[in-house]
């Protein structure tokens, strides 16, 4: 992993001792609400529903062992005993007293970490594939490119106050994990002739209120170059976006209203204008930076594993290939019955940072499904760790299935929010509560937004559901057959909005017909591309 | 309201007409010894980039940055290659150190040759 040196923990330090002075100056009066706004968010604090809300950076979803434990002890000293892993690889704390914030800063900044530009107009955590670094098809690890995008973007001064939100995610396999066509660039590193690894820069998507779907802007451009390209990206998106209507400031907008071709000739002529020698990334950083996150495996020989039934249904839910023979990923599931998708206590955050340091050389991923995976297990210690993690509760045997929904925090938490969506989390494994059925089912993500913002990523869920209020109570509507890898397809509005009570039943009847008239193997998100969704909505309303 | 260097001195300075941003190019603004750009709120940050554009392009003469920059923007102005900032009466009164220089080191170049771009170590 990469660990901070003297310079970057001084940043780091320096930005807890400026996030203080501004916290005084709010609290002595100094400070309006709305001045305090724009400098609370760039540290991650929000205002929610009942208490003040720190979103804590995880860069690219990697963790180390200590972190974790240092979680864990901001979420018992600091807030309730638990945390909650967002749909962006990041943690959030949803129960802060505000004048604490800066001593929890300054407690993450001892373990290198931060919550800056977790929040506001601004360059977010550039987010990759949880599994990097463990699979085997890789151009070269994403992560080496999240770090550098992370130091540029970093405090940056001419792109603090951008427009709107900026997201950048990182895939450099075929399968993008990253889901980097939803985001306002994408970055696909890839093997290239010429260069060795190159990248084709993305650009325009997102979710929220307008969904759009990405388009290469750009194709085989040198790594060397990353840093001088998301300059001139970034700055005519700063230049010419919309200020004067927050749901229309994204870049999709503004790529949209241009056209891409007049983005891409501004983005070519700012790129060649304004090209900045500084900004080029030597050989060496990048060799540096590899080198920090290679993990070299001896490979290992088959181990007989245990036939066990329980064990074996988890291996083949919970666990991937890894790039090295003789080991395995292995997913921890955060979506049990009677728990918030994400939530993970103090306590279990502790064994899990035991568990990686024991089974996974210390290193602990985040998903953007809202679970952990750890990376790097030798296939002879997976029954121990299948045991230690049961007895944590970690072990649910359902990545991928049904019950593994997303789920925003909803109107229990979130000030934006129309309705609930943990309560219809906690339904789908009250109504597909049969583990054999799930299994049976196959993959089906179900994805679950409480508002048009989308943070539960509800237009690219297989299933995605959309809280909306109806004359002031909470309805939801249903999209059907979106997808997140190989190639981004938007659901397909389902019919009405229906009631709470009746968004289960609903998805049952989706559910039936669909096992009622699919082809061998096929799964739901195929069957549906298959036949459309004419024969659903026809059953799912049939009793309405 | 005073206008402030990096430094944080205020200093008086008879200013043009404010150059559109849209225009804010070398070409517009020619070999004007002062140029003036608009912060139209406390969260805009066009002007940002507009005084990074004409510092990359060669603009060699004095920029100036009007409008509610706010003191904890002050030293992304700076940085960005502003000569002068905009702050309120009240905003002076308590304009300390920090806030013109709250951190000891950056990962970016700097258009008026300020500190390098970090290496990773």
């Amino acid at each position: 992993m990469y660990q901070y040196n003297a310079i970057d923990q001084a940043i780091v330090d320096a930005r807890v001792a400026q996030f203080a002075e501004q916290m005084d100056r709010y609290l002595q009066g100094s400070l309006s609400d709305e001045q305090f706004a724009p400098l609370r968010l760039q540290n991650g604090l929000y205002l929610q529903r009942h208490a003040p809300m720190l979103r804590v950076a995880i860069p690219y979803g990697t963790l180390d062992s200590r972190q974790l434990r240092k979680l864990a002890d901001i979420a018992r000293r600091f807030d309730r005993g638990y945390g909650h892993f967002t749909t962006r690889q990041n943690i959030q704390f949803n129960w802060l007293d505000m004048a604490e914030v800066p001593e929890v800063l300054g407690e993450l900044a001892k373990v290198q970490m931060h919550a800056i530009q977790t929040s506001g107009a601004c360059i977010r955590n550039t987010t990759t594939d949880p599994l990097a670094g463990a699979v085997a098809d890789e151009a070269m690890d994403p992560r080496v490119v999240c770090e550098l995008i992370r130091q540029w973007s970093t405090l940056h001064p001419e792109f603090a106050s951008l427009p709107r939100k900026f997201k950048i995610a990182v895939t450099a396999t075929d399968t993008d994990r990253a889901a980097i066509e939803v985001h306002d660039i994408g970055i696909r590193l890839k093997r290239h002739a010429v260069h060795g690894v190159a990248f084709d820069l993305w650009v325009g998507g997102g979710l929220g209120r307008t969904p759009v779907i990405g388009r290469r802007l750009l194709a085989d451009l040198p790594v060397a170059e990353l840093r001088n390209w998301l300059t001139a990206a970034l700055r005519v998106y700063n230049l010419a976006g919309r200020r004067d209507n927050k749901y229309k400031a994204r870049i999709k907008i503004l790529v949209n209203a241009m056209g891409l071709q007049a983005f891409r000739e501004q983005v070519t002529h700012r790129y060649l204008s304004d090209h900045d020698p500084a900004l080029r990334i030597q050989a060496r950083e990048l060799d540096d930076l590899a080198a920090c996150f290679s993990r070299p495996l001896e490979p290992r020989l088959d181990v007989p594993l245990p036939a066990a039934p329980e064990f074996q249904r988890w291996f083949g839910q919970n666990t991937r290939p890894h790039r090295v023979s003789g080991y395995r990923v292995v997913f921890l599931s955060l979506k049990r019955p009677g728990t918030a998708p994400g939530d993970v206590t103090a306590t279990q955050m502790e064994a899990v940072a035991a568990l990686a340091e024991k089974f996974s050389l210390s290193e602990i991923r985040t998903t953007h499904d809202q679970n952990l995976v750890l990376p790097h297990v030798d296939c002879s210690d997976l029954e121990s760790l299948w045991r230690a993690l049961a007895a944590q509760d970690l072990a649910h045997p359902n990545i991928n299935l049904i019950s593994d929904s997303i789920a925003c925090p909803g109107i229990d938490f979130c000030s934006l929010a129309n309705a609930p969506s943990l309560s219809l989390a906690e339904a789908l494994h009250e109504t597909f509560a049969d583990l054999e059925e799930q299994m049976a089912i196959g993959p089906l993500e179900v994805k679950i937004s409480g508002c048009m913002n989308a943070c539960g990523h509800h237009h690219i869920g297989h299933i995605g559901i959309l809280g909306v209020e109806k004359k002031g109570e909470p309805w939801y509507q249903l999209t059907i057959g979106g997808r997140d890898q190989n190639g981004v397809v938007l659901g397909e509005r389902l019919g009405p909005a229906v009631p709470h009570d009746a968004v289960l039943p609903l998805i049952r009847r989706v559910v039936d017909r669909y096992l009622a008239e699919r082809q061998q193997g096929e799964i739901f998100v195929d069957y549906v591309a298959r036949c459309g969704i004419k024969s659903l909505k026809e059953v799912s309303y049939a009793t309405h | 309201m005073p206008l402030i260097d990096v430094s944080g001195s205020p200093t008086s300075q008879a200013l043009p007409p404010a150059t559109g941003i849209t225009e804010a190019n070398t070409t517009s603004v020619g070999h004007a010894p002062v140029v003036t750009l608009v912060f139209d709120g406390p969260t805009d940050g066009k002007a940002f980039s507009a005084a990074a554009v004409l510092r990359s392009e060669g603009y060699a003469g004095t920029l100036v940055g009007i409008g509610p920059v706010g003191i904890d923007r002050l030293t992304q102005g700076f940085r960005v290659g502003f000569d002068l900032l905009e702050i309120t009466d009240t905003e002076l009164q308590q304009l300390k150190p920090c806030h013109l220089a709250p951190f000891p080191h950056h990962y970016q170049p700097n258009p008026n040759g300020h500190p390098a771009l970090k290496k990773s170590a």
